[in-house]
């Protein structure tokens, strides 16, 4: 596991995409920081974890398209296969190596609420609990982004399958507010990455939140071992 | 070492390979040979584990591949028909890479420079792996077989692609590989299988059509009872003079032309039949160009192997 991490966030950082990442995500957080400053309320702050979460959606694809795909392409999955190691530390190298990439972002987002704090203080435990639920709600998705990514050859067709399925999760959110049917609401706000993230925003540490975005990010992971394993079987 | 038990492998209703069993013994070279499509790879791709069978069974040294698949993933070494490199890497970071992937634990610098030194790719290893040639890239894929020093290497076609220089090289490494471990390569070219092996495994449309030493393979390939002659005349004047010469057990003509026919001929003892062919011949008064022996090549006997196969 620990050569397929290490291998993986090297390789992303060998080529553009890991500096792309990281770049695009610092540049948006730094505009939310921006408008954060402009309101200049220190209960303000979480707002950009909250703002960030749709672009994260979005840019996810970028880190995930490559995991499997590359190689299948490449037809170094038959080395990795065929090592003395397991199907699932290989897929838990992967993931973790994605996870470290956005989670070293999120953090860096710390250095404006130190900024922050020589203004005003901003309540820690706020920002704790919403940088805990950012790195959840990625988790989660970078689970379903390399699931997708082991089904395809392409990463073109990777990064725009889980693309188009981010898409769909930030057009679900308008739902809730173009309707006013309860049942509709209440499934849209249950399935909705962003609407599990909300009590976050508000310094809850909502249990079924963290467990949704904890199953979800493990049963991608397990889909991700069968679609390997369903390979040697076909 | 290797011990394969009634594979069989079916993709939906197309069967690649059919029962096939064989086993290869402690420091042997053995080959895998057949016409594009016979297999080779989807045998070599069970073996290591990257497939499963359909039913059959493979252990490597005494470890089953699909029951203890560590153990006896541990024990092997495995070139596919694509030589799995990442192209970003240098040569030193891809090998770094595969000796953490397999838990070596021998002396890294000195297992490296070892390989690098067997191999022939000392010169570049500092050198990005895409900008390698096939040729080298080729012996990347074997030297990332070597690291951890496995006791079974598997080479899925390891000559394609090289230049004819390149081909004797990689031979000669095959050949000095096998005093230390047990290889199995597989090759759709005859003489390449019958200068590195001591055993040949022909499959043929996923049947395994021949598992014999190349020796007897090579008996095969002389023959002193076939001859081919020419002659000046028409065919039926040589035919006649051959049916005359009591040595000869058949005869039938091959071409015709510019007044020359070339005849193939059995006869029953090659020494004395040469020259009653000459003499009755010269009898008749009409020349012999030439008289030589047949030789069958390897694709002959590989062609009639498979052929004999595909009737029963």
């Amino acid at each position: 596991m620990k050569a397929i991490y290490k291998r993986e966030l090297w390789a992303c950082f060998r080529s553009p995409i890991g500096y792309l990442f990281c770049a695009i995500y610092l540049f948006f957080s730094g505009m939310y920081f921006n408008s954060v400053l402009s309101v200049g309320q220190s209960s303000e702050f979480p707002q950009i974890y909250y703002g960030m979460l749709n672009i994260v959606l979005l840019m996810l694809p970028l880190l995930t398209m490559r995991l499997f795909s590359e190689e299948r392409k490449y037809k170094t999955d038959q080395i990795l296969l065929t090592s003395p190691v397991n199907i699932t530390p290989l897929v838990l190298g992967k993931f973790l190596a994605s996870l470290t990439i956005y989670t070293g972002c999120t953090l860096f987002t710390l250095i404006y609420a130190v900024v922050f704090s020589f203004f005003t203080s901003p309540s820690w435990a706020l920002i704790i609990g919403n940088i805990f639920g950012a790195i959840l709600f990625g988790a989660a998705f970078i689970g379903v982004g390399m699931f997708i990514s082991s089904m395809t050859e392409s990463q073109f067709v990777a990064g725009m399958g889980s693309f188009s399925i981010a898409t769909i999760f930030i057009i679900l959110d308008v739902i809730p507010l173009v309707t006013d049917n309860e049942l509709v609401v209440a499934l849209v706000n249950n399935v909705s990455f962003v609407g599990r993230y909300k009590p976050f925003t508000s310094g809850i540490l909502d249990v079924s939140s963290i467990v949704f975005f904890v199953s979800i990010a493990a049963s991608f992971i397990f889909l991700t071992v069968r679609v390997l394993e369903k390979r040697r079987w076909s | 070492m290797i011990r394969v038990n009634h594979l069989t492998k079916k993709y939906g209703a197309t069967v690649a390979l059919d029962n096939v069993s064989f086993s290869v013994s402690k420091g042997q070279i053995a080959g895998f040979l057949g016409p594009n499509g016979a297999g080779k790879s989807t045998a070599m791709n069970i073996i290591t584990g990257y497939l499963s069978s359909t039913s059959g069974t493979v252990s490597i040294d005494g470890c089953d591949i699909l029951e203890q698949p560590t153990e006896a993933k541990k024990k092997l070494g495995y070139l596919p028909e694509v030589p799995p490199l990442y192209p970003d890497m240098t040569v030193n970071e891809y090998l770094g890479f595969i000796y953490e992937l397999k838990g070596a634990t021998q002396k890294k610098e000195a297992h490296f420079n070892e390989i690098c030194e067997l191999t022939g790719i000392t010169a570049v290893r500092g050198r990005l792996i895409k900008n390698l040639s096939k040729g080298y890239r080729q012996r990347v894929g074997i030297a990332q077989t070597l690291v951890g020093n496995p006791p079974v290497l598997i080479l899925d076609e390891p000559t394609v692609g090289l230049d004819p220089k390149q081909i004797i090289e990689v031979r000669n490494l095959i050949k000095k590989l096998g005093r230390k471990h047990t290889v199995i390569l597989s090759s759709h070219i005859l003489s390449e299988v019958q200068a590195i092996c001591d055993r040949i495994i022909v499959l043929n449309n996923g049947k395994l059509v021949a598992d014999s030493t190349a020796e007897s393979l090579s008996d095969k390939l002389t023959d002193g009872n076939s001859l081919i002659l020419k002659a000046v005349g028409s065919a039926g004047e040589v035919q006649s003079i051959l049916n005359s010469v009591k040595t000869v057990k058949r005869c039938s003509k091959i071409s015709e032309q510019d007044g020359t026919v070339e005849f193939s001929v059995s006869v029953s003892s090659a020494g004395n039949a040469r020259s009653d062919i000459f003499f009755a011949f010269a009898a008749k008064k009409l020349p012999l160009i030439e008289i030589r022996r047949r030789d069958y090549s390897l694709e002959d006997i590989f062609m009639s192997l498979v052929d004999n196969k595909d009737k029963k």
